[in-house]
């Protein structure tokens, strides 16, 4: 598995447990959060990761990042 | 698209499997994923909202849509989505779970749904020019989803605006 963060360029490979196959993943819309289908022994189960030191969150747009300005 | 929703970060099964992954900074969820493998025989096609995991779950031979709130690792009711003969195919979800699109085969037929959890509303979309839906994508608003259609033997990528 692999994601690539195409605001910086970087390819982040990702490691599943040994035995574990990926079989399908999705990304959470902030990109915190991955969830993936594996494969283990024959059996297909759904696992999430948190991805929250790998990358920066992708956050709403138009999100206010400074304090509000002092009223006079 | 740009923000929230657009896709700033691109994931692909590349089929890289190594032992161990804390190295590569990808957490497990312990407790949830205990969770989600102790409630089903089996399970498939997750599909991530906000605080939101859908996934086709398995139990005892039977395939049901479940959608679970992330924060409180419970399950959430669906009423009127898991019919009676009907499977299910593909699933995703909106980023708020307001909206849930799925494929399902039903009496013979490969049908596209949307639910609408507030009003246990589910719908059926049509596919045109005619072809078999397999795989679905819901964008993070709901409002537009992507599915893979075969047609004549080939498949195409439709996308769709929703009301």
């Amino acid at each position: 598995m692999l994601i690539e963060d195409r605001l910086t360029g970087r390819a982040h490979p990702l490691r599943l447990p040994a035995g574990r196959d990926p079989v399908n993943l999705s990304l959470a819309p902030d990109g915190r959060e991955l969830a993936v289908q594996t494969a283990e022994q024959g059996r297909w189960q759904v696992e999430v990761f948190n991805l929250s030191e790998l990358l920066e969150s992708d956050r709403p747009g138009g999100r206010r990042e400074t304090t509000a300005p002092e009223e006079p | 698209m740009k923000g929230w929703w657009g896709p700033v970060i691109l994931a692909s099964v590349l089929g890289i499997s190594i032992a161990g992954c804390s190295g590569s900074g990808m957490r497990p969820q312990p407790g949830l994923n205990s969770a989600l493998r102790r409630s089903a025989d089996s399970r498939r096609q997750p599909a991530l909202g906000q605080r939101w995991l859908v996934s086709i779950a398995n139990r005892n031979g039977r395939e049901r849509i479940e959608l679970v709130d992330l924060r409180t690792r419970q399950p959430v009711p669906l009423p009127g989505l898991n019919q009676a003969g009907s499977q299910p195919v593909s699933v995703s979800v909106s980023a708020n779970g307001k909206r849930i699109a799925l494929v399902r085969t039903r009496e013979g037929r490969t049908e596209l749904m949307l639910y609408r959890r507030s009003a246990g509303a589910l719908q059926r979309l049509p596919v045109e020019p005619s072809g078999v839906p397999r795989e679905v994508s819901l964008d993070g608003e709901g409002k537009r989803l992507a599915v893979q259609v075969s047609r004549q033997g080939r498949w195409d990528v439709d996308v769709i605006r929703l009301p």
